[in-house]
């Protein structure tokens, strides 16, 4: 399945914040969208998701124009986000976050066992006690272990320690392998420039720059991108 | 010794009357942020239907389950008709609900008039226990009444549904972004709520006169309830309830029904001295 | 305000030229329905622009009901005094109420709630206390308006009825062309704006209930007099809704909405219960729920909007410099003094935060930040998402206060204090989002921030619209073209202009320390480049110390003195752009390739 962005608007009340966005996610790749704090990529995501209305443009997934449905239609449509703030219901339990993602008691096992043992076996625990990486990694596998065909990971690797890093990279490359896409949204290039397939760099709300995976000189000119 | 015994069971009765009505209120304020207004309305067709089940010949116990069919239809197509289209603005839901509530009585009153109906009370007579006689229709109120409430919050904490409840209470956003229906979720809340405020209609039907301004009667208490025991937990109610009808029983033994109300009104005052509210921004 | 009061002499002439002429049945109509337009007014002041939905309104109206009927009946020749008094027992009433209720910021659904319970309880109080309020058939046969033992006849009466009801409508309706009447929009609209501009929007909310229950509690003895009878009913569920349809149809905040609504559902109950009473409940009941979703702004702004004139007109102030430009910021002249010279141990430091902590629930928002600014400069602020600069400038200008650690503005202890008192000790906020009053022209918005340290609601009643505004504020308007819309209401700005027209506010007040929070959100590079060269320029020739929240390097570089960086609740670094761009600890958080 293919996402496409065309010339997205959007913003918070009457603060514009992305001017016209256009960008596509296919099956089977990785694109990382990289940009500084208040660049606009958390507003980007949540209106791909539908919590923010687009003011203009158009949100497509293969031939359906998924502009004006509402959020929980998108997900049954194959879209879902890890959000990077606010990403689980932190009053109820772990197993209970994983029944509202869909996933059938009986799976908990397999997705909690994604991140190693830290996760194994903490169901009855309320979401809101896992500690910050924790519940990254929560959402992140909750997400992973989904049926959806086009991921959006709102910096999945905030407070993750690096052994961590590594196995959500490698989730994200066996997603690949699986012929889905993924929206990477990433402060941090290390990721990014591991697994990434495209690069794309938001500022003040516009796409700044694109790029390839083995670009000479990709490396440094993204983080020429986000340095002070 | 028996006197008191005796107060204690009119508070249990007041208690349970109370938490049945408000628990509407607060399920539909908890998960939607309305305050509805009508809710008492609610109550009193919820009594007219056990009226017109008794004209049919029906069983007064038919009632309840009839009278909550009934209130999830109407609250259902309410909630479709005009609390969808004003949702997330809680000053307009009240003005909205305060001009509801007059259509419904008004509505009521055109098709049954204004007359004093009254349903027969299904178990006269009284019943001798803890050396007291208690009318046997307010035992069996207050055990209605309990499994009611506590099967609904049970139902809400437990089941699937419930887990979508308190998912869209906790983060509605989040929960839209989980793929959670939040349409349907309001829609079958409000239906709910109306059920339950039915089945109090029906409950108390036996017990008082059943007349198009009965609902107002109800309103007072409910709403106190509902801010005594805070508005953003529905076990707040049971807590609410048992704290209003405490005061209120208290009271009604030295002085009488207003001035319960009153003590009851002040305390309200006095919780909401206690709470803090940070300053609200730019209203949308 | 002139206007007001010839509309209201016109009125008062036309209601009596209708008495003489129709006489007996219609004139007593015209004058109850006028004591009703004159509570719907009330509930207008209170909600319409004060934005406290009062559904107990009811309560000045009818308590001072009662008393002027209970004094009355025993002593006829006081009921010309009576209707004074009555005004001040609706005052006292919703005065207690106010202080009881308003003081803890409960959001409008909680008020409507109580005072609606407030009020059906008080039926219920009237009709069980038989002894005073006579019971269920309330207290009958009050004697007609009278002073110095002579009494009105029944035709006499109603054109006096009508006459002061009018009078009473006209002396709010010019009230609210005063600087108060802008004011109060304001904290309906806005309260956490107001509050940072030194409004203490509490004690003018409370003032203003009681103002409402005044005009309520003149009301209710204007009505006992008329009707010569009051029950319990007079805190009824029915006039109660009544009272709200009224106004809500007529349209809120417009004060001739209400007289409207008031007129001319009344009139046409009285016309068409008569054929068909219960039909005609059940269509109030619907038109109640139509206007609430199709018109919630009632018939008067959609008649206007209709026939394409724009919101009647308010008066507009008249902005002019203030004497000289730098002495109006007199805080900015002390602050210059330690801006040019060394700084001494006498001066004191712009402000002081020292080992600031902060957290919501267990989240660490702030873990011991200290920061302070000795002398007039121009700050950044930088850091990650959550690293707590927008709670830092929160507890800066009071809009949150912190669990421990302490905070001076100016040498002033502030730890604790509310956002008006830094306000008034010349702290200046502009929010992430702008946070304008919308309905609201743009330069009654700045004539608002310029009162606002030294205002009281009487002050503002005779204060002159002209004002003296700050050099620096002016400035900013001319620059950016807004003094060419002065006139213009500030929702229709642009996002661009809003983000200008509040940093004019802000600095239109007693400004001695800005505290911009992401000024430059949602404008392009271009703009923001130009926003910096002309903060930049203000705060060089007023020298304002000025702290900005800020993502935008190019912007930062173009505009900093200094520069802090915030990462995860506590200070990482400090110093020139230059430094903390060359910090390896910054540029590891930033970039993240070598973390």
């Amino acid at each position: 399945m293919r996402f496409e962005a065309r010339g997205l608007h959007s913003g918070y009340g009457s603060v514009p914040v992305l001017h016209g966005v256009s960008f596509c996610v296919s099956e089977g790749e990785i694109v990382a969208l990289v940009g500084r704090n208040g660049a606009g990529k958390t507003t980007l995501v949540r209106t791909v998701v539908g919590l923010l209305r687009a003011t203009d443009g158009q949100l497509r997934l293969d031939d359906a124009d998924i502009t004006r449905m509402p959020p929980s239609r998108r997900v049954r449509a194959g879209l879902r986000a890890a959000f990077q703030e606010r990403s689980l219901f932190s009053q109820l339990s772990v197993g209970d976050n994983l029944r509202l993602s869909g996933h059938p008691v009986a799976e908990h096992g397999r997705v909690l066992a994604m991140f190693g043992e830290s996760l194994a076996g903490r169901e009855a625990q309320r979401a809101g006690t896992l500690s910050g990486g924790e519940q990254k990694m929560l959402a992140a596998a909750s997400a992973l272990a989904s049926t959806a065909s086009i991921l959006l990971m709102d910096e999945p690797t905030e407070g993750l320690q690096p052994s961590n890093i590594e196995l959500l990279g490698d989730a994200l490359a066996a997603a690949r392998q699986e012929g889905r896409g993924v929206l990477l949204v990433e402060q941090h290039l290390a990721l990014a420039l591991r697994l990434a397939d495209r690069f794309i760099v938001l500022e003040k709300g516009e796409i700044v720059d694109a790029g390839a995976a083995g670009e000479a000189g990709l490396a440094d000119r993204l983080a020429g991108r986000l340095a002070l | 010794m028996d006197a008191l015994t005796l107060e204690l069971l009119n508070g249990l009765s007041l208690f349970a009357t109370l938490a049945i009505v408000a628990l509407g209120l607060g399920i539909v304020f908890g998960l939607m942020g309305i305050i509805n207004l009508a809710h008492g309305e609610f109550v009193m067709i919820g009594a007219y239907v056990a009226y017109v089940a008794h004209a049919g010949g029906l069983s007064h116990w038919l009632s309840l389950p009839l009278a909550a069919v009934v209130l999830f239809v109407l609250g259902a197509c309410i909630e479709v008709g005009l609390i969808r289209r004003i949702h997330r603005r809680p000053e307009v839901t009240i003005l909205a609900t305060f001009g509801l509530s007059i259509c419904l009585r008004q509505a009521v009153e055109l098709i049954f008039t204004k007359d004093f109906r009254g349903v027969p009370n299904p178990v006269p007579g009284a019943t001798r226990a803890f050396g007291v006689l208690f009318p046997t229709y307010r035992y069996v109120l207050i055990g209605i009444a309990v499994v009611v409430v506590v099967v609904t919050l049970l139902a809400f904490t437990r089941s699937r549904f419930g887990l979508t409840v308190r998912a869209i209470v906790a983060d509605r956003d989040l929960a839209d972004a989980s793929g959670v229906r939040t349409g349907i979720a309001n829609f079958c809340a409000f239906g709910i709520g109306a059920a339950t405020a039915g089945i109090a209609g029906a409950l108390v039907a036996p017990l008082g006169a059943i007349e198009p301004q009965a609902g107002l009667a109800y309103l007072p208490g409910a709403f106190l309830v509902v801010i005594v025991g805070g508005f953003h937990r529905l076990w707040g109610v049971i807590a609410g309830a048992l704290v209003v009808a405490a005061v209120q029983t208290g009271v009604i033994h030295f002085y009488d029904a207003v001035w319960a109300q009153i003590a009851a009104l002040v305390l309200a005052v006095l919780m909401l001295q206690l709470r803090r509210v940070p300053v609200e921004g730019a209203t949308t | 305000m002139r206007r007001a009061l010839a509309a209201g002499a016109a009125c008062a002439l036309a209601a009596t030229v209708f008495s003489g002429a129709f006489g007996g049945y219609r004139s007593g109509q015209l004058s109850l329905f006028l004591v009703f337009a004159a509570l719907a007014v009330s509930l207008d002041f209170v909600w319409g622009y004060t934005g406290i939905l009062s559904l107990g309104q009811l309560l000045p109206f009818g308590i001072a009901a009662y008393t002027s009927a209970k004094i009355v009946s025993a002593a006829p020749s006081l009921g010309v005094p009576m209707l004074v008094a009555a005004a001040a027992v609706g005052a006292g009433v919703a005065a207690a109420l106010g202080v009881a209720m308003l003081r803890r910021r409960p959001s409008a659904v909680v008020v409507g709630l109580l005072t609606l319970v407030l009020s059906l309880t008080l039926e219920q109080l009237a009709e069980q206390w038989r002894d005073v309020t006579g019971g269920f058939n309330g207290l009958t046969g009050v004697p007609r308006l009278g002073a110095f033992g002579a009494q009105l006849s029944d035709a006499a009466q109603d054109v006096v009825v009508s006459v002061l009801a009018i009078a009473a409508i006209t002396a709010v309706g010019a009230l609210v062309t005063r600087p108060i009447g802008a004011v109060l929009i304001g904290i309906r609209s806005n309260e956490r704006r107001m509050e940072a501009l030194g409004y203490k929007t509490v004690q003018i909310k409370i003032w203003a209930f009681t103002v409402g229950g005044a005009l309520a509690g003149f009301a209710g003895a204007l009505y006992v007099h008329r009707t010569s009878f009051v029950s319990p009913q007079i805190f009824g569920f029915s006039l109660a809704t009544s009272m709200v349809l009224w106004t809500l149809v007529g349209g809120r905040g417009t004060i001739v909405g209400p007289v409207i609504g008031a007129m001319s559902i009344n009139f046409a109950s009285a016309t068409l219960a008569d054929v068909w009473l219960q039909y005609w409940t059940l269509a109030t009941g619907l038109i109640f729920v139509a206007v609430v979703v199709v018109m919630p702004h009632g018939l008067v702004p959609s008649a206007q909007r209709l026939a394409g004139r724009p919101a009647r007109r308010r008066q507009q102030p008249t902005l002019r410099p203030a004497a000289t430009g730098v002495d109006a910021l007199s805080g900015a002249n002390a602050v210059d003094m330690v801006g040019d010279r060394a700084p001494s141990a006498a001066a004191p430091a712009i402000f002081e935060a020292h080992d600031v902590h902060k957290s919501f629930g267990f989240f660490r928002l702030l873990g011991g930040v200290t920061l302070t600014m000795e002398s007039a400069e121009l700050r950044c602020l930088i850091g990650p998402n959550g690293a707590g600069k927008s709670t830092l400038l929160d507890i800066l200008s009071g809009q949150q206060g912190c669990q421990s650690g302490r905070v001076l503005v100016l040498g002033t202890e502030h730890t604790g204090r509310h956002a008006w008192e830094f306000a008034r000790h010349g702290v200046s906020r502009k929010f992430q989002s702008p946070q304008l009053i919308d309905d609201l022209s743009v330069a009654t918005n700045v004539a608002i921030a310029a009162w606002g340290t030294r205002s009281s609601p009487w002050r503002l009643i005779r204060r002159p619209w002209d004002t003296s505004v700050p050099q620096p504020a002016l400035e900013i308007l001319e620059r950016t073209q807004l003094d060419r819309r002065l006139d213009m209401r500030a929702g229709d700005l642009s996002h661009g202009d809003k983000q200008w027209l509040e940093i004019a506010m802000a600095v239109a007040g007693d400004c001695r320390l800005l505290l911009l929070d992401e000024p430059t959100a949602g404008m392009t590079v271009a703009e923001s480049l130009e926003a910096a060269a002309l903060l930049r320029e203000i705060h060089r020739s007023h020298r304002l110390p000025i702290v900005i929240v800020e993502h935008d390097m190019a912007f930062i570089r173009a505009v900093a003195d200094r520069v802090t960086v915030l990462a995860r609740g506590e200070v990482l670094a400090d110093g020139t752009v230059a430094e903390v761009e060359n910090d390896p600890d910054v540029q590891a958080i930033y970039a993240g390739v070598d973390s």
